[in-house]
């Protein structure tokens, strides 16, 4: 019985750094080349197409300032490089925004 | 001079007037390609990296389209330009007489010409009107 709980125990305490890194991060980036209509649905559905982002949004002030997309993603299947490669891919290079 | 080589010359005249006249089909048909490589251009934001992005194709490459975006106006009025004086040559200009044998003397000449305005037409509608309707239904 003991020997049973020690397990489960040596099992949760290993499982728990995994836990911890699969975590949610959020990240904002400024996309450039994108300032038309119809630009910020196709960053918008790039991102969200990328395995691992949660949930993007993509938001312009005005027709001609550069889209800033606000992506949430689990940080264990990807990461901000990728997110950049992803827009650039698309033909719409981004940087962090600062 | 006698008659004979009067009326000769006289006939001479007159094709070289024909044949130097500037061959309206070819003229319409240059002006339509002119059109769409400016729609074309027109359209390089951002319908292009739409198709591109339905079809599923991908590459950095694209980001040299997108750079052209500023320049649409141009493209728009280049391509306005070519249609309006191509849609003038070929359908309001009276037909001049065409030289025997010439390129504008054939049946379809002028077909040719209709054929490229028209689809310069409708790729600047698409260029121009389909980015500002369909983020209504994206």
């Amino acid at each position: 019985m003991i020997r049973r709980i020690i397990a489960g125990a040596a099992i949760a305490a290993m499982a728990l750094p995994l836990t911890v890194q699969a975590a949610e991060k959020m990240v904002v980036l400024n996309v450039t080349n994108a300032n038309c209509e119809l630009c910020a649905p196709i960053v918008q559905k790039t991102l969200a197409r990328v395995p691992g982002v949660k949930s993007v949004k993509v938001k312009q002030s005005d027709q001609m300032a550069d889209p800033v997309a606000t992506i949430t993603f689990d940080d264990a299947v990807t990461n901000v490089t990728t997110l950049i490669a992803a827009t650039t891919n698309a033909g719409y290079p981004s940087h962090l925004a600062n | 001079m006698t008659r004979a080589t009067q009326q000769t010359s006289e006939d001479t005249m007159a094709t070289l007037r024909a044949a130097s006249m500037v061959d309206p089909s070819g003229k319409a048909a240059v002006i339509s390609l002119g059109g769409i490589l400016a729609a074309l251009g027109a359209a390089s934001c951002c319908v292009v990296p739409f198709a591109l992005f339905l079809l599923g194709v991908s590459g950095a490459w694209i980001s040299h389209l997108t750079a052209l975006e500023p320049y649409q106006p141009i493209f728009a009025s280049v391509t306005f330009g070519c249609l309006g004086y191509g849609f003038y040559v070929v359908y309001r200009r009276p037909r001049a007489t065409c030289a025997e044998g010439t390129y504008c003397a054939a049946p379809n000449s002028g077909r040719v010409a209709r054929i490229g305005l028209w689809t310069a037409t409708v790729l600047i509608i698409v260029a121009l009107g389909f980015p500002k309707v369909a983020p209504l239904f994206l």
